[in-house]
């Protein structure tokens, strides 16, 4: 009787520290590509901007002014703005729900079932920012092979 | 062991782990916001991707909004 007592009560703690510490490690690794996949992304971004503002092409008073539908070609579909505005907006739902992860990973009387529940929606949300980007699929790969996610 | 005998184990059981629980949570959520310390040194905050982002698409749309169509 005991042992099955101390066996049983042994399981409990085990169960809720290990969602604890499942949903923390799944967290801060989703945050840290997240933020690895935009970072090289930026840099191309602001050199793709700077390559096709060259020659004066983005100066309104410049004889070699380009149009807006000529500067969105030279940009791309990778980094025009249609897409930077779906990023801009898919970027500000995963801060959302990262901060909600923050404050429910640091709460003392969150239940396992919660930081599980933020943990998948924090996961989804950088899934759907990752996607955006240039080798959108590659990244999200990575992503749930880190996590271990199927 | 009896019935009483029992009941004082369990009880005091259940208190012994509701009490390392709350400890182990709270060293727990310490050690996060040690760990949130150096996340933030690698600059990988929620808060500081956001700003990445909208300083690159305000970067976009100074020069994008001045361009005729």
């Amino acid at each position: 009787m005991r042992h099955t007592v101390f066996a049983l009560s042994l399981t409990l703690l085990t169960g809720c520290a290990g969602a604890y510490k499942t949903s923390y490690v799944t967290g801060a690794v989703t945050k840290q590509v997240a933020t690895e996949a935009y970072n090289p992304y930026s840099e191309l971004f602001n050199d793709k901007l700077d390559e096709c503002c060259a020659n004066d092409a983005c100066n309104p008073e410049s004889p070699n002014v380009i149009t807006k539908t000529q500067l969105d070609e030279c940009m791309g579909p990778a980094y025009e703005k249609a897409t930077h505005d779906k990023i801009e907006t898919a970027s500000k739902a995963y801060y959302e729900i990262a901060e909600i992860h923050t404050s429910v990973m640091k709460s003392v009387d969150a239940s396992p079932e919660e930081m599980k529940a933020v943990t998948n929606e924090l996961v989804a949300s950088a899934i759907d920012l990752i996607a955006l980007l240039p080798d959108g699929d590659k990244l999200v790969a990575k992503l749930k092979m880190l996590i271990g996610k199927k | 062991m009896g019935a009483a005998e029992i009941t004082t184990l369990i009880t005091s059981i259940i208190t012994g782990i509701a009490k390392v629980t709350k400890v182990t949570r709270e060293a727990l959520a310490k050690s996060l916001e040690d760990m949130a310390a150096d996340v933030r040194k690698g600059g990988l905050i929620p808060d500081e991707l956001l700003a990445k982002v909208e300083a690159d698409n305000d970067r976009l749309n100074d020069i994008r909004d001045n361009l005729p169509d």
